[in-house]
């Protein structure tokens, strides 16, 4: 990774996040570092999310590239009344940049044949998803076990609620396991 | 209140370009519509791995929602989370499934990337409608219904060198597609291959249910597919592996 301000191979300064900068977009987020930091990581997921959507081939280095311009931005003193909305813009603009990129290497990647079956990712195991599963609570573990095996209509009905709020329901405690596998992956 | 079609016409690029544009401000910025999206997106890729979705959004999936690393981990998780949960028939990870999506899914960078190039889609749809081996690694094969519901005559089914995946498409008798099946392969007396739920799917007045065997446990020689419902054995197909 090149450091903060050098040169890469095609000679553009390339502005890499130190700990100033960290700490100027943190300030930027939240007063409370505890929160700051939090919402350090909800932008950086939502960040990957839109870059993802977008196909963007390496979406996490992309919302990391997004957020140094981001504190980069705060550092040099540039007022930003709408955090969310001014990191969309660098997205975007990201984007555009990696459109043109691609398109200039269209002819190689044309070229491109897929590597196989050895590079589909074998995570999460049953045996850590169990874990996750194991690791909910009673009754949160049973509603999202019933929420994939019953109608879920009727299951709206017996609970009192919409399916609309049942799929929320359950796509919270989905969420929940998602990280939590992704966290025992990145422990392990 | 955000209407469900419009957030999957945004995943699955089905919006013009600058209502996608306008779209994907608004989530960014909304916590809520932003709960939606990705609720959604997990219920696509929920669907997918449990093999609910029609063909055209399957492959919608495939070309836009698997691009990255980060996004196929979302899909091999959507099919550790089916495997893991009681109603699954089998405890086994369909990493099958997952692996062919994943490859389909490369192939589809290379697809994206020449979306705006006309040669090249013509190039790609005539390659679709011409052969069944995808550069994916995936080779598809059809077998026949059974009319008589017992063994049928051979099939040659002959792997092409690089095929990874064969997804064995089986054709149904109309009004077997109202049932969920189990699937086993065998070879020799051994069962080779297990697959269950198999969902069927249709293709214009076509039913098929699809089988995706990883072309490693297949040897070369006679085979057949035995397919079950509710435990009871309805039909068979024979196929001959040829390499």
């Amino acid at each position: 990774m090149p450091q903060s301000g050098q040169e890469t191979s095609v000679g553009r300064k390339v502005w890499q996040l130190d700990r100033e900068g960290l700490d100027a977009l943190l300030g930027a987020l939240a007063t409370d570092r505890e929160t700051a930091g939090r919402k350090y990581e909800e932008l950086r997921r939502r960040l990957i999310n839109l870059l993802a959507w977008e196909q963007c081939q390496a979406p996490e280095d992309l919302a990391d590239e997004v957020l140094n311009r981001l504190a980069r931005r705060v550092m040099e003193g540039t007022s930003i009344p709408q955090l969310d909305r001014f990191a969309f813009g660098v997205a975007r603009l990201l984007m555009q940049e990696e459109g043109r990129k691609q398109k200039n290497r269209k002819a190689l990647l044309r070229e491109l044949r897929p590597v196989g079956a050895d590079s589909s990712p074998d995570w999460p195991s049953l045996d850590a998803m169990d874990l996750c599963l194991a690791a909910l609570a009673p009754d949160r573990r049973k509603l999202i076990e019933r929420y994939y095996a019953e109608d879920r209509a009727a299951l709206a009905r017996e609970l009192g609620i919409t399916v609309n709020a049942l799929r929320n329901r359950a796509m919270r405690i989905r969420d929940e396991l998602f990280s939590r596998a992704g966290r025992e992956r990145d422990d392990s | 209140m955000v209407n469900r079609d419009e957030v999957i016409a945004y995943l699955l690029h089905e919006m013009p370009e600058a209502e996608r544009a306008a779209f994907a401000e608004r989530w960014f910025t909304e916590p809520d519509l932003y709960e939606s999206v990705q609720a959604a997106e997990s219920g696509l890729l929920d669907d997918y791995v449990r093999n609910k979705l029609p063909r055209r959004q399957r492959r919608q999936i495939e070309q836009f929602l698997l691009a990255s690393d980060a996004q196929r981990r979302k899909l091999a998780f959507a099919a550790a989370l089916y495997a893991a949960l009681p109603q699954a028939r089998r405890r086994r990870v369909p990493w099958a499934a997952v692996a062919a999506a994943a490859l389909v899914a490369v192939s589809a960078v290379s697809l994206w990337l020449g979306i705006r190039n006309q040669r090249l889609r013509q190039e790609v749809a005539r390659l679709e409608s011409t052969t069944a081996f995808k550069s994916g690694g995936v080779f598809t094969a059809e077998l026949p219904a059974d009319t008589m519901r017992g063994a049928s005559a051979p099939n040659p089914v002959r792997l092409p060198a690089g095929a990874r995946i064969l997804r064995l498409e089986l054709e149904l008798r109309p009004g077997d597609q109202q049932h969920v099946y189990a699937a086993k392969v065998s070879a020799g007396g051994h069962v080779v291959w297990s697959e269950a739920p198999v969902v069927p799917e249709s293709r214009g007045s076509v039913i098929l249910a699809p089988l995706w065997i990883p072309t490693s446990v297949l040897e070369a020689g006679d085979h057949t597919v035995e397919i079950d419902a509710s435990g009871k054995p309805v039909a068979f197909y024979n196929f001959t592996i040829v390499r």
